[in-house]
């Protein structure tokens, strides 16, 4: 194990067979971070992370395709997951490198790129150079500066002008060595006129000390082009015992953020499930008139749980819209918080917020923190929310017809989450519905 | 004898409900609860389908043979024990077609250990759904939200054929429904001939065209010799 240092980013560079410049560019990160402090405004508590104790490196052997099945097998996704996963145009990143990705010779026909980053900084370099950082920089906080400077693989995306992406394109995340750390970086580029639907998911074997992943997702939405971003996030939550004590899970800080211009929507979709620790706020800078985003986010948490998350929708541009619906349902000892900062620059734009908690049980928490900026101009926004607990009459009603509690409970928040869950591609709905059903199950 | 309530006093909070109830329900009755507002007839009949807001002070109750007093609300309806209720929540997002189906899994792993399949359900719920006459577009509607009084109780009907219970108690199941729907409960209840009924019911009307068995009257928590 190396401590962090320049001299370990050059070695990872170097053993990507970077180019000089992209070397200049995590050095530069390696520097901004070294200034900056780890933050703490958000409602998490964690033991200290040693970033110097960390493995950021670890290069397993591609597979090839006969071999996906058993790899899937050997990580424990379900039947369902694996079918929805070889079904999709999928980069499947394990540790620091993409492993194996499917279609990619299909989708290069119609001039789609969809490679792992390292082989598109090899092939593409002069797209990877002038996209990288232009949404996220290095600079951008502490967390997106670690990651500028170690990233390893991750999912690069460019969709041509006027073309619609004819497949689904998906990522898939896995830590599988313990102590490593995973920083991966997405980049996802739909030109003028363009359409694509990209899904991540992602989890991690049992282990019993924290892990970190730190990734980056930046998302270039040209004019008129339309990119749907859904994640569904389950990586390991930790053991949970009733001192509150959490044994290991994820230390899961993200940085997600995508540019709309003229007449460009980005959807965001996410059903946060695991992690001990969330930090993420996938957000849109809404630069172009008449652009448009969506957040729409599930967040169960269980045992010792914590999830800071929500999002923030920049309105730069004029007439710009955008929507924000948030459900989360906290139990046991854990605690959620949601924030949205919805900020305007520009005239004639609408955001609507919608955040409603569930809290089960006597020691969960819920926090809803909304911020609403107004720089100028006439724009519109309504803010609405809710929380409480489960009605006790819809409990008895549906265990009164057999159901069982656990059951109840998961087809009560289904049934509310389910504008949500059904903006999932269609290939991951059955699989998040029992995601949801086990994340709520008292087993 | 397929029910039996043996000295049951009930309470809320501080508030005693019902005191010292011993009644009994034999196969194949048909059971009218008569009462003025607010004897206890309601609590009576959540506290037997296992409503745990209601505290059970002394007493037991026995269903189909076996003490049933600590059992949950889900194992007593899967024993046989059907409520429809007064008041019925609205659920949003979970269909009808949904929830029925839960139910129906429920109740047969229950009775018999085995799965439903699929096709046995969707078989059985277009049975139900062409006698209840009930458009197809239907199933997919969120449960009660948006639905008239006839339509919960239409909803309550296909709960009832679809589970077949041992036991259905009614809490005033004409109430809300207009002529149609009420005619339809009755020939509903007419037609299951295995399942025993308790009924609430202040309409005359309904209580003749059931032709209630047995009577019993609640007076402020207690029954009226």
């Amino acid at each position: 194990m190396q401590k962090l240092s320049q001299d370990l980013i050059r070695e990872i560079s170097a053993l990507r067979n970077e180019p000089d410049w992209l070397t200049s560019w995590r050095l530069a990160a390696f520097d901004s971070w070294k200034k900056m402090t780890e933050p703490h405004w958000a409602e998490i508590n964690y033991q200290p992370i040693d970033y110097d104790s960390l493995n950021y490196y670890n290069n397993p052997q591609p597979v090839d395709n006969s071999d996906l099945k058993s790899v899937y097998e050997t990580m424990g996704l379900p039947e369902s997951e694996q079918k929805a996963l070889m079904g999709m145009a999928t980069d499947t990143v394990i540790d620091s490198r993409s492993v194996h990705t499917s279609y990619t010779e299909d989708l290069s026909k119609l001039g789609i790129i969809f490679l792992p980053f390292s082989e598109a900084v090899e092939k593409h370099p002069d797209l990877v150079k002038k996209y990288l950082g232009t949404v996220v920089p290095p600079t951008d906080n502490f967390f997106a500066a670690l990651n500028a400077a170690v990233f390893s693989d991750g999912t690069f995306v460019y969709i041509p002008k006027n073309t619609k992406c004819p497949i689904d394109l998906a990522s898939y995340f896995r830590i599988e060595t313990a102590k490593i750390g995973q920083f991966e970086r997405t980049l996802i580029i739909a030109e003028e006129g363009s359409e694509v639907s990209y899904l991540e998911g992602c989890s991690a074997p049992r282990r019993p000390n924290h892990q970190l992943h730190s990734g980056v997702v930046e998302v270039v939405a040209l004019d008129n082009s339309i990119v749907k971003y859904a994640t569904v996030q389950n990586w390991f939550a930790g053991d949970y015992k009733k001192d509150k004590n959490q044994i290991g899970g994820i230390l899961n800080f993200v940085t997600k953020r995508g540019k709309c211009f003229d007449g460009a929507r980005l959807d965001w979709t996410q059903v946060e499930i695991g992690s001990s620790m969330t930090w993420k706020y996938p957000s849109t800078i809404l630069a172009g008139d008449n652009s448009s985003s969506d957040f729409y986010s599930l967040t169960i948490t269980r045992g010792a749980q914590q999830a800071d998350t929500g999002t923030k929708m920049i309105h730069l541009g004029n007439n710009s819209k955008s929507n924000i619906v948030s459900y989360g349902v906290a139990l046991e000892d854990s605690v959620q918080t949601f924030r949205s900062l919805v900020s305007f620059s520009g005239t004639g734009c609408k955001n609507a917020c919608k955040c409603d908690s569930r809290i089960i049980g006597n020691d969960a928490i819920a926090n809803t923190i909304p911020r609403i900026i107004h720089n100028n101009g006439e724009n519109e926004q309504s803010h609405e929310a809710t929380t409480g607990s489960i009605d006790s009459n819809t409990m008895l009603y549906l265990e009164q017809s057999g159901i069982d509690e656990d059951e109840a409970t998961a087809l009560i928040i289904s049934g509310l989450a389910n504008p949500i869950i059904s903006r999932l591609p269609m290939e991951f709905l059955v699989e998040s519905k029992q995601l949801i059903k086990m994340a709520l199950s008292k087993e | 004898m397929l029910l039996e309530i043996k000295n049951l006093s009930v309470s809320l909070g501080d508030k005693k409900l019902l005191e010292n109830i011993n009644m009994s329900i034999d196969n194949g009755e048909r059971h009218l609860l008569a009462g003025h507002n607010g004897s206890g007839k309601s609590t009576l009949v959540q506290t037997i389908a296992g409503n745990n807001e209601y505290k059970i002070d002394s007493g037991k109750i026995i269903f189909d043979g076996r003490d049933v007093t600590n059992e949950n609300a889900t194992t007593r309806a899967l024993m046989g024990i059907f409520l429809g209720a007064q008041n019925v929540p609205e659920i949003p997002g979970l269909t009808v077609i949904s929830f029925l189906k839960h139910s129906a899994i429920a109740h047969r792993h229950f009775q018999t250990g085995k799965d439903l399949s699929m096709g046995e359900f969707l078989t059985e719920l277009e049975k139900i759904r062409e006698r209840l006459d009930i458009p197809k577009t239907w199933l997919n509607r969120s449960i009660n939200v948006g639905f008239s009084g006839g339509e919960r109780k239409r909803l309550m009907l296909m709960r009832l054929l679809m589970t077949k219970p041992k036991l259905a108690i009614l809490d005033e199941p004409d109430s809300g429904a207009d002529k149609s729907v009420q005619e339809m409960i009755v020939s509903v209840i007419n037609e299951m001939k295995q399942t025993t009924f308790l009924f609430i019911s202040h309409q005359e009307k309904f209580t003749e065209l059931v032709s209630p068995s047995k009577t019993t009257y609640l007076s402020s928590g207690k029954i009226m010799l």
